[in-house]
């Protein structure tokens, strides 16, 4: 028998085994470099030996969820127990899958090792028909479970048919996907809902990590049982992640969630499509304890669903999507009032569906009414507003937001107060370091001051833009960080009628003085969509010029090879000796 | 910054930033025990996986230092996109699975995470045969028991089609 053997002093050459959280503390698995097998040694003791180390609190059965080391969470898959795992004895002629380790291959054990579950593989070089191929054994199990995970459930499903090893691993898959409409292109709803059955009885996970469902009815008894049961079973699982979308087509029912959903502890993220599933009333308190992330998007939504944002008291990550669709309600209006303690992150983002030509006769012949987003927020970092009307927006504590994105979109009602409403925003985040900014012309003059703004990112839609930009950088004392985005279509036509004379507008004049960030901070300055036009031209080179501490400019072009002119006469214009000129071609 | 050797299969010696090297949690749990002096042997890492392992790594940093944004520990999004991307060009299936299982051997979570998405997206529309391929499996099933399977299964094999 051969005795392991011990070490002497710290060893010059060390051989781990794969990393394995279910060793006991403080023992590690090694590997010895004369014979190549595996043992544990415990460096507190310096004990090694061959037998695994027992662990008196996790078995090699079925494990659930608590695992030694939490801080690794791609550990809290399921150990698996499988006899096949472990080698047929060494008298099959055949190379070993995961049997001896490493080389050579046809040693056998002097005596028989106790093989754990994470038995380390190893690489055995096998002649297959005299050619020398590296062949790995097979991954193990809990990682093609993982990689299952990330399938919709019906192809990981469907690998059932692969080997006998295969025939229940996506069993043990902790994700579920099911799609109606991907899953079934025929529609046929009843082989969907027997399979989603046939799945839940079979799985073996007791713990589901995600449930994703797209699901709708089309029968007109609008029978939504199905849903409410599935949705049961899955926070009876301890469900962290759900994702629902019901599609409609019975008008009239709606789609009822289960009030366990209330109560679920480990729900952490909720992405909800409301457009037919009614959010039964809930609890006073105590609703939703873990649940920090919430994606919903509202169809049409009225005062009802102003409430519903209160039943979220940890929430740290928000994000509600409008969607208001021309119809006899256009003219509802709905209040959302946000009051969050936790709050980080929010994005608020509204579609309006456009009148189309046969309803602009019908003109219901009310006026628009009022919609309210009210947001209190005391820890709010990160802002991203897309196209909110900003008539009726209220930011209470705003001082807090460190990353604002700001896509304006002035609606007809409101064009003569949007100056003020736009100035009364930009003022309350005037703390921000990194924004962006979609521009819709409005007056400069009315800016605040930025005093942190790092980095800033701008759109920049029109001529009027750049006057924009002369302004918006006087207030920027600190800025460090430029990035224009160029997506200027009347321009871009000027350049190709060759009138770009005929646009007086085009011409651009440098400000009196330079701003002060462009001689004091700026390091890095980004234009995207460039376009070589002259007033372009200009204003990059009134950059280089002040640019004192400039670093880099970066201009993307989609027309590399026509801009060749203009690079080179950029690349050659006089500048900061530090500062480095660089045209990429633009991604789109 | 303390250096971290390793030794791959082939007799490759690499040179890895302490911080880098501690992302591998088999080599971290290993360093726990040994001086940071020792050069660490992996027998099961080719150096061909090592480079691409050490490219993953500059990548991630250069992004970080562009977006400010620790990627490791938020795990963004978007950078799992791009990364998938770049990765997905240049791997074959075979050269996949086998850095799949190093990365997964030396306990690397974030480029696991991306690869085992990698792999999830190449399995989707294949035929039950390149699967097997993919994944390196033996065909041990007798007809009559793949039969049986595909019937009690029947369902599961009526949706769309499987195109190779």
């Amino acid at each position: 028998m051969v005795e392991p053997f011990s070490f002497t002093g710290p060893p010059s050459i060390i051989w781990v085994g794969r990393y394995d959280p279910t060793l006991p503390r403080p023992w590690k698995g090694l590997i010895d470099p004369s014979t190549g097998w595996l043992y544990f040694w415990n460096p507190e003791t310096n004990v090694t030996q061959y037998e695994r180390p027992s662990a008196p609190l996790y078995h090699h059965q079925f494990q659930l969820q608590q695992y030694p080391y939490p801080w690794l969470p791609r550990y809290d898959r399921p150990q698996l127990q499988y006899s096949h795992q472990y080698p047929e004895p060494l008298s099959t002629s055949h190379a070993p899958i995961c049997a001896s380790p490493c080389i050579p291959i046809a040693v056998r054990a002097p005596h028989p090792v106790t093989v754990p579950i994470n038995y380390p593989r190893y690489r055995s070089l096998i002649r297959e028909e005299g050619e020398d191929r590296d062949r790995i054994s097979e991954l193990p199990d809990d990682l093609i479970c993982h990689i299952l995970s990330f399938l919709p459930t019906i192809t990981a499903v469907r690998t059932t048919v692969l080997s006998k090893r295969w025939n229940k691993l996506w069993t043990f898959v902790r994700h579920l996907d099911f799609d109606l409409y991907r899953d079934r292109p025929d529609g046929q709803k009843y082989l969907f809902e027997r399979f989603v059955e046939f799945v839940f009885l079979r799985l073996v996970s007791l713990d589901i990590g995600k449930f994703r469902l797209r699901y709708a009815s089309a029968s007109w008894e609008g029978d939504f049982s199905h849903v409410d049961d599935w949705v049961s079973v899955a926070v009876w699982r301890n469900v962290v992640e759900l994702d629902l979308r019901i599609f409609y087509v019975a008008s009239g029912y709606l789609c009822r969630l289960p009030k366990s959903i209330f109560w679920c502890k480990t729900l952490k993220v909720l992405k909800l499509w409301i457009e037919d599933i009614a959010i039964p009333d809930p609890p006073t308190k105590g609703c939703f304890p873990s649940l920090k992330v919430l994606h919903v998007t509202l169809i049409d939504p009225d005062d009802k669903l102003g409430k519903l944002l209160s039943y979220f008291p940890v929430v740290e990550d928000l994000s509600i999507h409008v969607q208001m669709r021309y119809s006899y309600n256009f003219y509802s209006n709905f209040n959302l009032k946000v009051s969050t303690p936790e709050l980080k992150t929010l994005k608020l983002s509204m579609e309006r569906e456009e009148r189309r030509n046969y309803e602009m006769e019908r003109d219901y012949g009310g006026t628009l009414k009022q919609n309210h987003f009210c947001v209190d927020a005391p820890k709010l970092e990160n802002l991203d507003l897309v196209q909110i009307p900003l008539s009726n927006y209220i930011l209470e504590n705003p001082k807090s937001v460190v990353n604002a994105s700001i896509a304006f979109k002035s609606l007809a009602e409101e064009w003569s107060s949007f100056p003020d409403l736009a100035f009364q925003l930009l003022t309350g985040i005037s703390n921000v370091k990194c924004l962006s900014l979609s521009d819709h012309p409005f007056e400069a003059s009315n800016l605040p001051v930025f005093g942190n703004l790092n980095q800033l990112k701008l759109v920049l839609r029109n001529c009027s833009s750049w006057e924009f930009l002369a302004a918006l950088l006087h207030r920027t004392p600190n800025l460090e960080d430029l990035d224009l985005v160029l997506e200027d279509e009347l321009l871009f036509y000027a350049q190709r009628t060759g009138g770009e004379k005929d646009y007086p507008e085009l011409q651009w004049t440098p400000p009196e003085l330079v701003p002060n960030c462009l001689s004091s901070h700026l390091k890095t300055i980004s234009i995207r969509g460039f376009k070589g036009l002259q007033f372009e031209m200009k204003v990059v080179k009134y950059m280089l010029l002040n640019g004192c501490h400039l670093n880099k400019m970066t201009i993307y072009t989609s027309m590399l090879e026509k801009e060749e002119e203009y690079c080179r006469d950029l690349l050659s214009f006089q500048r900061v000796m530090t500062c480095q000129v660089e045209f990429r071609e633009m991604q789109f | 910054m303390k250096k971290i050797s390793v030794r791959t299969s082939d007799g490759q010696e690499f040179e890895l930033e302490e911080n880098l090297a501690m992302e591998s949690a088999t080599i971290k749990t290993s360093l726990d025990a040994f001086s940071r002096d020792d050069i660490i042997l992996l027998p099961n890492v080719n150096s061909w996986e090592m480079v691409k392992i050490i490219e993953f790594f500059t990548k991630v940093q250069e992004l970080e230092t562009k977006f400010g944004v620790k990627f490791m520990e938020k795990k963004e999004g978007r950078f799992l996109e791009a990364f998938q991307a770049e990765f997905d060009k240049d791997l074959s299936d075979d050269n996949l699975y086998c850095l799949l299982w190093t990365v997964d051997y030396l306990g690397i979570e974030v480029l696991l995470e991306n690869l085992c998405h990698l792999m999830a997206e190449r399995t989707k529309n294949k035929t039950v045969e390149s699967c097997r391929n993919l994944f390196g499996v033996q065909h041990d099933y007798t007809p009559e028991e793949e039969a049986e399977i595909r019937e009690d299964y029947s369902w599961a094999f009526e949706g769309p089609e499987i195109e190779e």
